[in-house]
């Protein structure tokens, strides 16, 4: 009786009779899209995007970096891609972007010269290809196994890792990563038993992407300004890691284990020797083990996590810039909760800490060092437009960040982004003082193809 | 999560060897309704989806979706793993809906992380994955947190005779439903001849809106009546402000009995 209704009758309706007004409400809507096109049986699944990413810096950095006023810190072009096979217990996945930053190009052709790059600025921002998680996986049973490139994220904690560890970042851009190079995939064998128990063997680990010389978040532009032309080089570590996990889950909580023999993804100062050219600043990951444990659990509308790990042999700066990095013991931990009890909002708080066991005063830290973040995530006329506010306190009072951003998405293939990240460091001694000008506007626009 | 949303929208009960019209004179509307809500429908299931998101100018977006559920004794699992388009493509969601007044389990496998996450299921009145239908519609509710009135007992429904039902929280839990749905009360449209709800109108807690739920294209499948087609069109003061489609092909029941396939390796692990 729903399917026709006469004119009169809706005008009636909604005139006169809430009641009869409704039934227009439940005719069939007519779509354009049809199940016909649907087959999800396919073998072959893929899926690729353009990105285009333009960042502007609205102070001059504190730093001696390329960009030395206001200007745009990055316009980047990412094509990326991703094409899938499976049959039966195999999968094969290959996937990645192609990378491209336009500023030193355009810096050369005199179409943008706000400021002038250094050359390895140049060679980091020309067309590169960022592997993602490329593999090939089977399964039987009891038993899966995946190698190849593949992203290892074992901790969710966003203020200090605490369990993962097996994850390699890129920190060329602090807190402007997109969400899917939060963690980058690292050469590593899988082999999980029993839906379980992990083994992971990660091989030939390289050190977290780091910013190059003369980039606004160069790390060692401090040790620049002491030692002009300084040199780094950077050494990796070419022993295979070794991570063991075991997972757990009850009614309302989930729980793992974790045991790592793992390279650091971080740095640290080896040495400065003279060299031919002059200084040079040797730097290298450490090796460390890592026993953690963390939790999960869920009542009503909130979720409560958290995440314990004692860490040995981590490398802590010295007091003295210059000196070389020192052992360490370390108490990890993380305790946070997320909040969904509000229509489409999402509150998420964590506070966070390091202990460091064995600590002196010639480490460059404190003996606590407490760090806490808390996002705000609002999704509203049907996930179009999502708000985002997030702000974390660096790890022992280092500084901060604070970041909003607005997303929307004006359909299924195109959104665009707006974020604002401001930095923030009081003392000169602060971890984020030297960077607290790199403040940032940026803008992401994403085509689905 | 989609067990219940199978269980509690899609299909239709078979109550073999008894003619439903005969047995609906003697049927209290409380009797009508669970009925409706544990019809049997099957003990597992898979199908493919196109959720289509339809906003007041008519674009849609459109999220296609492979659903399975398993019903065991004491808890109904689903996996839905999205397939398209891009931001969505690569996410699972599953659900544990456990029989006892114990909280559902729900886990969501996000591809840009790399990460399954624990996700709270207390509060169900938020949107389903962007679409008009709140997790409360794709879960199911409690019956026994509900009154139920017999408004009509001589509805029509295209043409099929049909019960017209109001269900209003009980005082001891409206503010357990209102918090947990953001529904304050509906009417529902059950069929006399196979108990499947086939429309729904509903008063939310947001002002000036009201949902408005239908099931169409019915179809026998393997024995279960199966809708094809579920609309919930949300009406801010009597003009369409969002809509939302669940369309649904390659319905399958009693095909997947195994439990490993509702795990979060298999979120990891894609598509089956």
């Amino acid at each position: 009786m729903n399917q026709i209704i006469p004119t009169l009758a809706v005008a009636a309706a909604a005139l006169f009779s809430k009641g009869i007004g409704a039934q227009s409400f439940f005719e069939a809507i007519p779509t354009e899209t049809t199940t016909e096109e649907l087959d999800l049986d396919s073998p072959w699944t893929h899926r690729a995007w353009v990105q285009q990413k333009t960042g502007y810096g609205w102070h001059a950095p504190s730093l001696p970096a390329s960009r030395d006023k206001a200007a745009l810190t990055r316009t980047e072009t990412h094509l990326f891609g991703e094409i899938a096979w499976r049959k039966n217990a195999w999968r094969l996945q290959a996937s990645g972007s192609i990378v491209q930053g336009w500023l030193p190009d355009l810096e050369d052709a005199g179409v943008y010269s706000r400021y002038t790059f250094t050359t390895e600025q140049h060679q980091q921002r020309r067309w590169h290809l960022e592997m993602a998680d490329t593999f090939v996986s089977w399964q039987n049973d009891d038993w899966w196994i995946k190698a190849g490139y593949q992203t290892l994220a074992w901790g969710e904690s966003e203020s200090l890792k605490v369990t993962d560890v097996l994850a390699r970042r890129d920190q060329r851009w602090p807190g402007q990563e997109d969400l899917e190079k939060l963690r980058l995939p690292v050469p590593a064998v899988q082999i999980t038993w029993g839906k379980q128990l992990d083994l992971v063997t990660i091989i030939n680990p390289l050190p977290d992407r780091m910013p190059a010389a003369g980039d606004e978040f160069d790390p060692y532009a401090d040790l620049g300004q002491q030692q002009p032309n300084i040199a780094i080089v950077e050494h990796s570590d070419n022993r295979p890691g070794v991570a063991l996990r075991y997972r757990q889950q009850w009614q309302g909580l989930d729980t793992q284990w974790i045991l790592a023999d793992v390279a650091s993804y971080e740095t640290e100062l080896e040495t400065v020797s003279a060299g031919e050219k002059g200084p040079v600043a040797y730097v290298a990951p450490w090796r460390q083990q890592v026993a953690g444990a963390s939790a999960q659990w869920v009542s009503g509308s909130w979720l409560v996590r958290t995440e314990q790990a004692l860490h040995f042999n981590t490398k802590v700066a010295s007091a003295d810039p210059v000196a070389p990095w020192q052992d360490t013991r370390q108490w990890r931990g993380m305790l946070g909760a997320d909040y969904n009890g509000i229509n489409d909002l999402v509150l998420t708080a964590e506070y966070s800490w390091l202990y460091v066991d064995n600590w002196h005063s010639g480490l460059a830290g404190e003996r606590y060092q407490p760090a806490a973040s808390g996002r705000a995530s609002y999704t509203l006329l049907n996930e179009q437009l999502t708000l985002e506010a997030y702000a974390q306190a660096v790890t022992g009072g280092e500084g901060s960040v604070m970041r909003l951003m607005v997303e929307w998405q004006f359909s299924d293939r195109f959104s665009a982004a707006v974020t604002a990240i401001e930095y923030n460091g009081d003392h000169p001694e602060d971890l984020l003082y030297p960077y607290r000008h790199n403040d940032t506007l940026l803008l992401n626009l994403r085509w689905g193809l | 999560m989609i067990r219940r949303y199978l269980h509690a929208l899609l299909t239709l009960s078979l109550i073999t060897g008894m003619s439903a019209t005969a047995v609906a004179q003697e049927l209290s509307a409380r009797e009508i309704a669970v009925k409706s809500d544990t019809r049997y429908t099957g003990d597992s299931s898979r199908a493919d989806a196109q959720l289509i998101l339809i906003d007041r100018k008519g674009r849609e977006r459109v999220r296609d979706i492979r659903l399975y559920s398993l019903d065991q004794p004491e808890v109904e699992k689903s996996i839905s793993f999205f397939v398209s388009p891009n931001d969505v493509a690569g996410t699972t969601y599953m659900n544990y809906d456990y029989d006892d007044e114990k909280d559902d389990d729900s886990w969501l496998y996000l591809p840009a992380l790399k990460q399954v996450r624990r996700v709270a299921a207390g509060d169900k009145s938020g949107s389903f994955m962007g679409s008009d239908f709140t997790y409360s519609d794709i879960n199911g509710v409690n019956t026994d947190w509900y009154n139920y009135t017999m408004l009509d007992e001589n509805a029509e429904v295209d043409g099929a005779a049909a019960w017209k039902i109001e269900s209003t929280p009980k005082p001891e839990f409206k503010d357990k439903v209102e918090s947990e749905t953001g529904y304050l009360k509906s009417h529902m449209w059950i069929r006399k001849d196979n108990f499947v709800q086939v429309q729904g109108q509903i008063w939310t807690q947001r002002k000036g809106r009201m949902k408005y739920y239908s099931a169409q294209q019915l179809e026998l499948i393997d024995g279960i009546w199966t809708p094809l087609r579920l609309q919930m069109i949300t009406v801010r003061n009597n003009e369409k402000e969002h809509a939302s489609v669940f369309q649904f092909s390659n319905f399958v029941y009693n095909e997947h009995t195994d439990d490993a396939l509702f795990t979060t390796q298999s979120m990891q692990r894609g598509i089956q």
